[in-house]
């Protein structure tokens, strides 16, 4: 123990170093700690709006919630158009030059696209940021081509409308652009109701994509209302397939027709041939998109005689017994003559209908006022742009009273010098389904309560007795016994109307049939115009009348309308007491 | 008091550590409501697309086809159809 022991000891511990060596590195170190504080109130306080800006930058993220397009429906709630979201593929030329061409190859094949020509593309557009390389893509085939993982290709949300009817439905329904908006029929005549609002939410995201969170309340989309048309898909078809069969049969250049609900002008059906499918874009232009029924003004013939005979009625000139001289079948006004197609003598009015006698029509108007028979017409909507809201329905053309001269008078009782669109001749047969009161046409399905807008144009007793008159017409004595329809009794007049070609009556025509069935109790009103038929018939009652029985039939069937023309009661008694067996 | 304070230090570092765990617990929920609402959404388009494609398949123009074609179907004769009374007798109108 007598050797101590030296634990530490250091030369500098034993220096004696100057006081101010110790406190100049306190001072320092109190510094940097200033340093520091500073900095970090710098960060937190003063620059801090900057810096949360700046880092919502990074992660935050606006994302559009895409607003739907409003389906339409038909009476019976089928579907006649509706969107589906859909893709489109767009890529940035600048990075999709670094894809491998194999991978290229891939995508053309899932997209249907030629791979040649798609990659030539994307080489020459090496320089812009931005090309759509299809649009209105299924999310199926977007999600292959997703996978793919082709850098510099992008994608957008957008939405595709789908007409399931196809070409049955496409001129009543329109169609809509690339862009969704309504380029034609309703969905152009009803586009603001149709069109959504789309919505936004302020998200965060981490740095694999998920959102995380919201950051702002989302503003929600507003989808487009459901639109309930009129129309009934059923009725539609039936009209679309026999006036098919019919324009191919007569070889017409094209055919029209109408079918409304003659107790509230609602319209039924709408249908014109040469038609089109709105699915397939590159279809849609041309000559097949033209709506005859809406758009197209035509001299509509004979079927306007029961109008101008009918007011003549109503102010008391004549009755339906009245007798009429049509002597020889011919009547000169001025230098013009009229004709008929058969002199047919002495006459009664009824038989003036029936037999759809000029001569006749145009003695009865000619002793009509002329402003009265404008006033008239414009009662029936004839020169009014028709109240149903179509994209480019015609007003038709009925020229100032003041200017008519007695030959036009004349002619115009017989449907010349004047035109009239298919949808205004339909609805202004409502007045014989209705007691004389006028329905105008709509596109959009009533509610039970919703109030019927109409007017009276003539009395009860006229209305019905022209009713009677135009049920002879498609009698077996009549101009159209070919419009009868087996069970029903229907009412209605043909028309055959020259056409006009440059100031001239042409030997071309335009063949027409209204009617309306069944005559106890009227539910539908038929209209049907064939254009320029070209197979050796041209007459309305051989045209026109048979291509309304063929619609009225199935049509009165398809709605479950009662018969109220059954010929024969005992021939009913004996099937229903037949034994079982034998039925069919 | 020494002792006060590392308790409280203990509870506020406890706490602490229970935030940024209910935090990332509240957003891997949220992803996953994200993720299901997009299979609702999903759902729905199919589900729209299988009404339009029953609607195409349903539509007239094709009864009428496969009526005729596949089903050997035809629209009875005029002489074939007969009109049964509602309940008896025969109501003309």
């Amino acid at each position: 123990m007598s050797k101590a022991v030296r634990f530490g000891g250091s030369e500098l511990l034993e220096m004696r170093l100057p006081a101010w060596r110790s406190r100049f590195v306190l001072v320092c170190i109190f510094l940097a700690f200033g340093g520091l504080i500073a900095r970090a109130a710098y960060l937190q306080i003063i620059s801090n709006d900057f810096l949360q800006e700046q880092g919502a930058k990074r992660l935050e993220r606006t994302l559009p919630l895409q607003a739907s397009r409003g389906s339409l429906l038909d009476r019976n709630m089928v579907v006649l158009a509706q969107s589906v979201p859909a893709q489109a593929v767009w890529y940035d030329g600048r990075r999709i030059v670094d894809a491998k061409d194999d991978d290229l190859r891939k995508l053309a094949a899932v997209l249907g696209l030629k791979p040649e020509r798609m990659i030539k593309q994307m080489r020459t557009d090496s320089k812009r940021a931005f090309v759509y390389l299809d649009r209105q893509v299924d999310s199926d085939v977007a999600a292959k081509a997703k996978a793919l993982k082709i850098p510099g290709l992008g994608f957008v949300t957008e939405s595709k409308r789908y007409y399931p009817q196809g070409e049955t439905m496409a001129h009543l329904v329109g169609f809509t652009s690339i862009e969704d908006k309504g380029q034609e029929g309703v969905e152009l005549a009803f586009n603001q109701r149709l069109t959504g609002e789309d919505g936004e939410r302020n998200v965060i995201r981490d740095r694999l994509g998920n959102v995380i969170e919201d950051i702002r309340e989302l503003r929600p989309p507003v989808n487009g209302h459901d639109l309930v048309l009129s129309v009934d898909a059923d009725v539609q078809y039936i009209v679309l397939s026999e006036l098919k069969k019919a324009v191919e049969f007569h070889k017409a250049k094209a055919a029209a027709a109408v079918v409304l609900d003659a107790k509230t002008g609602e319209l039924l059906a709408m249908a014109n041939i040469p038609t089109y499918d709105p699915n397939n874009r590159g279809q849609l232009h041309g000559e097949k998109l033209r709506n005859r029924v809406f758009t197209d003004m035509f001299e509509p013939g004979s079927t306007l005689k029961p109008f101008g005979v009918a007011l003549a009625m109503e102010q008391g000139k004549v009755k339906a017994s009245t007798k009429i001289d049509t002597g020889n079948g011919r009547l000169s006004i001025g230098p013009a003559t009229i004709h008929d197609t058969k002199p047919h003598g002495v006459m009664t009015v009824e038989e003036i209908i029936q037999k759809s006698s000029n001569v006749g029509t145009s003695k009865i108007v000619l002793d009509l006022e002329r402003k009265d028979l404008w006033d008239f017409f414009n009662l029936l909507g004839f020169g009014q742009t028709p109240s149903i809201a179509f994209p480019g329905s015609v007003a038709g053309r009925v020229r100032p009273w003041n200017k008519w001269r007695p030959i036009e008078q004349a002619t115009m009782s017989y449907g010349h010098g004047i035109s009239v669109s298919l949808i205004q001749l339909a609805q202004s047969y409502t007045i014989f389904a209705n007691k004389g009161r006028f329905i105008p046409a709509s596109l959009i399905k009533r509610g039970p309560l919703d109030p019927l807008v109409s007017h009276q144009v003539v009395g009860p007793k006229v209305a019905d007795s022209m009713l009677n008159m135009l049920e002879l017409a498609s009698g077996p004595e009549g101009t159209a016994p070919k419009a009868q329809v087996q069970g029903y009794r229907v009412a209605g007049k043909t028309g055959t109307a020259h056409k006009q070609e440059g100031g001239k009556y042409i030997n071309k025509y335009v063949s027409s049939y209204v009617g309306l069935a069944p005559v106890s109790d009227p539910r539908v009103i038929v209209a049907i115009m064939v254009d320029e038929p070209k197979n050796g018939l041209y007459y309305g009652g051989l045209v026109a009348a048979p291509i309304f029985s063929v619609i009225t039939k199935s049509v009165l069937t398809r709605l479950n309308v009662q018969p109220d023309g059954i010929e024969s009661t005992e021939q009913l008694r004996k099937y229903v007491s037949a034994p079982a067996g034998s039925r069919l | 008091m020494g002792r006060l304070n590392i308790l409280l230090l203990a509870l506020v570092i406890f706490c602490a550590m229970l935030v940024v765990e209910q935090q990332h617990e509240a957003r891997t929920l949220f992803v996953a409501l994200g993720q299901e609402q997009q299979a609702e959404q999903q759902i729905e388009v199919a589900f729209t697309r299988l009404q339009l494609q029953q609607v195409a398949l349903a539509k007239g123009e094709r009864v009428d086809e496969v009526a005729r074609t596949k089903l050997d179907m035809s629209p009875p004769a005029p002489g074939s159809v007969v009109f049964m009374p509602l309940d008896g007798g025969f109501q003309r109108e």
